[in-house]
């Protein structure tokens, strides 16, 4: 009897908590569907199924080269930053150096920083490099964001694999960089594929300094794309076409986090030793 | 093959020395243990001859040359850890290949890496994940893999303190046998003395970061170099004896006299050193405080208010003792072995205290 109520119960939360999730997205699905004054009608089911919010969008040269912006910033962000953190996780795990714990300490304070505090040096540092108003600002300025938390990251998981690993390879014959990418590599897939998926995110949602370093359609990520899309009057926010918007520039997350599902929940080096 | 030789290695973090300028000759092909208790720094010892430990002073030698900066790699060394440190994502068969990549062309490695999974009974098993071996699979695994480069020194720490105690003693067999078929250089980390005592062509008593002894199994039993050595090889534990507790022991003996003639000693006896006798007659009483069967012998200890210890010995398993008998206790050897009591060092039969 206890069982079957710990069951309902189970479903009854579960039910709960999907539906207080997945409502935003369903009514965001639906609103990108109607258009105009249908918009401030309350309604939980679609009409008529009208895709003028989508064709408009897709036709816009602007939209369009701010969602190619985003892909390329997103996928250079995620690619560097897990070869990045891959190198420096497993220097600062593994290796001793000289002001190794500083920088360790450097790093986890770096993440803990909010984000408009590094605003006006990032600023300088972007104008210094000739990068202002260009796709490669943003992916220096979303490095900025994400390479300190997941360096950590690595770290942390990389101090968790057995020395024994680098050893025995090292007795194998193997260096550095062999036991680095034929040993640790495989065995880190799972934590790979999370800090891909991650700083993916992480970047394609950015705002405040892909607002901040980009001042033209050149170098603008679908976030600020969509701050700025305009109604047909001034007085008029296009909810329908923001909407529409926001569902385009959820699928690719979706496709992300699909493909790496199954990395994501698998183990991390079983059988390695004794166990 | 390699010979080995160690000359004022010492090991040091900061002010704490672990290992304090140990020298030390291992012959071609020999097979040596490095026992000792915890912390003694045997395994820092195996790893500085491995080259995964730096040397903070002295000079390692391997065939005349010095190595003490050169890679593991290149100083033709494999290595069985006490965790197997298989890696977990490749088969048995690349597990054993990963160290041959870059050394042969493809075919040779493949008959290579076949060879010597034929050798350790793994062939049926070359697909699988280490994940999918049983802990005696995966011990042979790594074994498969380090003798697969043919290595000029074999190094093993503590390789059987996984298993349970009869696969123990199975692998412990195969290990021997694989020593003599490939007759690399074979250095041996454990703390279990019968691994030692029954592997070994030579012993190295390690205690404190110093050799105590280093000499055949026999030898280290037989003529330990002092009292720490007797004590520490042998199970039981060896009896140490006081001066005028041996002299009550070996009252009715000849031995009684020499024994009285020496200075400031212990003394030291075996268990099997030691006989239950009839009472009547019996120069010494004990009565039996706790009796140890294990079937083929049984091992009692026994107390008497004119020694300060227990003393343990071995009896057949016809003799029926049961806790609480009053027995008669007489050496069962005419002489002791006599350590000095201030330096622990072991005397010769004449040699003074």
């Amino acid at each position: 009897m206890t069982a079957m109520r710990y069951k309902i119960l189970y479903w009854l939360t579960a039910t709960a908590i999907t539906a207080v999730v997945l409502f935003p997205i369903y009514f965001m699905f639906i609103s990108s569907l109607r258009s105009g004054a249908e918009q401030f009608q309350v309604a939980y089911f679609p009409s008529v199924l009208r895709l003028e919010n989508y064709s408009r969008l897709l036709t816009d040269k602007d939209f369009l080269g701010a969602l190619a912006n985003s892909i390329v910033v997103s996928t250079s962000v995620a690619l560097v930053t897990v070869m990045v953190s891959i190198l420096a996780g497993y220097a600062i795990a593994r290796i001793s150096f000289t002001g190794r714990a500083l920088v360790s300490g450097c790093l986890l304070a770096i993440s803990m920083f909010p984000q408009v505090a590094a605003l006006p040096g990032l600023f300088n540092t972007i104008q210094g490099l000739g990068l202002y108003n260009s796709v490669g600002a943003l992916i220096f300025s979303h490095l900025m964001l994400t390479v300190p938390f997941t360096v950590w990251v690595f770290a942390a998981f990389i101090r968790e694999i057995p020395v024994d690993l680098d050893e025995s390879a090292m007795m194998d014959g193997a260096g550095r960089l062999r036991t680095l990418f034929r040993i640790i590599v495989p065995i880190l897939m799972p934590a790979i594929a999370t800090t891909f998926v991650l700083a993916f995110i992480i970047s394609w949602n950015e705002f405040l300094y892909a607002l901040t370093f980009s001042l033209t359609p050149v170098s603008r990520t679908v976030p600020v794309a969509i701050s700025l899309l305009s109604g047909t009057t001034p007085r008029e926010v296009p909810f329908g076409a923001i909407n529409a918007a926001s569902v385009i520039i959820t699928v690719p997350l979706v496709i992300v986090a699909f493909i790496f599902q199954k990395r994501l929940v698998s183990g991390l080096s079983a059988g390695a030793i004794k166990g | 093959m390699a010979n080995i030789e160690l000359k004022g290695l010492s090991k040091s973090y900061g002010h704490t020395t672990v290992l304090d300028a140990l020298n030390l000759s291992i012959a071609n092909g020999d097979f040596v243990t490095i026992v000792g208790p915890s912390g003694c720094g045997k395994s820092t010892l195996l790893r500085m001859i491995a080259g995964l430990d730096t040397i903070s002073s002295g000079h390692l030698f391997f065939d005349g040359k010095i190595v003490n900066d050169i890679a593991p790699k290149e100083r033709g060394v494999a290595m069985v850890f006490q965790s197997y440190a298989l890696y977990p994502h490749l088969s048995v068969y690349d597990n054993v290949a990963f160290g041959l990549k870059g050394r042969m062309p493809k075919p040779a490695l493949r008959e290579k890496v076949l060879d010597v999974l034929e050798r350790l009974q793994l062939s049926k098993l070359a697909k699988r994940l280490p994940k999918q071996l049983s802990g005696g699979q995966r011990q042979r695994v790594a074994i498969a893999r380090a003798i697969s480069r043919e290595p000029g020194v074999m190094l093993f720490d503590e390789p059987l303190s996984n298993l349970d105690a009869g696969l123990r003693n199975q692998t412990r067999l195969e290990i021997a046998r694989l020593h003599r078929a490939v007759g690399s250089t074979t250095i041996y980390v454990t703390h279990d003395q019968a691994e030692a005592m029954t592997l070994s062509d030579k012993i190295v008593l390690l205690n404190g970061g110093r050799i105590e002894q280093f000499g055949s199994p026999l030898d280290i039993y037989r003529r330990p170099a002092n009292r720490f050595v007797a004590e520490f090889i042998g199970s039981p534990k060896i009896n140490m004896l006081q001066k005028n507790e041996a002299l009550l022991l070996f009252a009715a003996t000849p031995s009684a006299s020499d024994i009285g003639a020496l200075g400031d000693v212990v003394l030291g006896l075996r268990a099997h050193e030691l006989e239950a006798v009839p009472l009547d007659g019996a120069s010494l009483k004990a009565r039996v405080s706790v009796v140890e069967e294990y079937g083929d012998r049984a091992y009692i200890y026994v107390e008497t208010e004119k020694f300060n210890t227990l003393l343990v010995m071995e009896m057949t398993a016809m003799e029926d003792v049961k806790v609480g008998d009053v027995v008669g206790l007489a050496p069962r050897v005419p002489e002791p072995l006599v350590f000095d009591l201030e330096s622990g060092a072991r005397l010769e039969k004449g040699q003074a205290a």
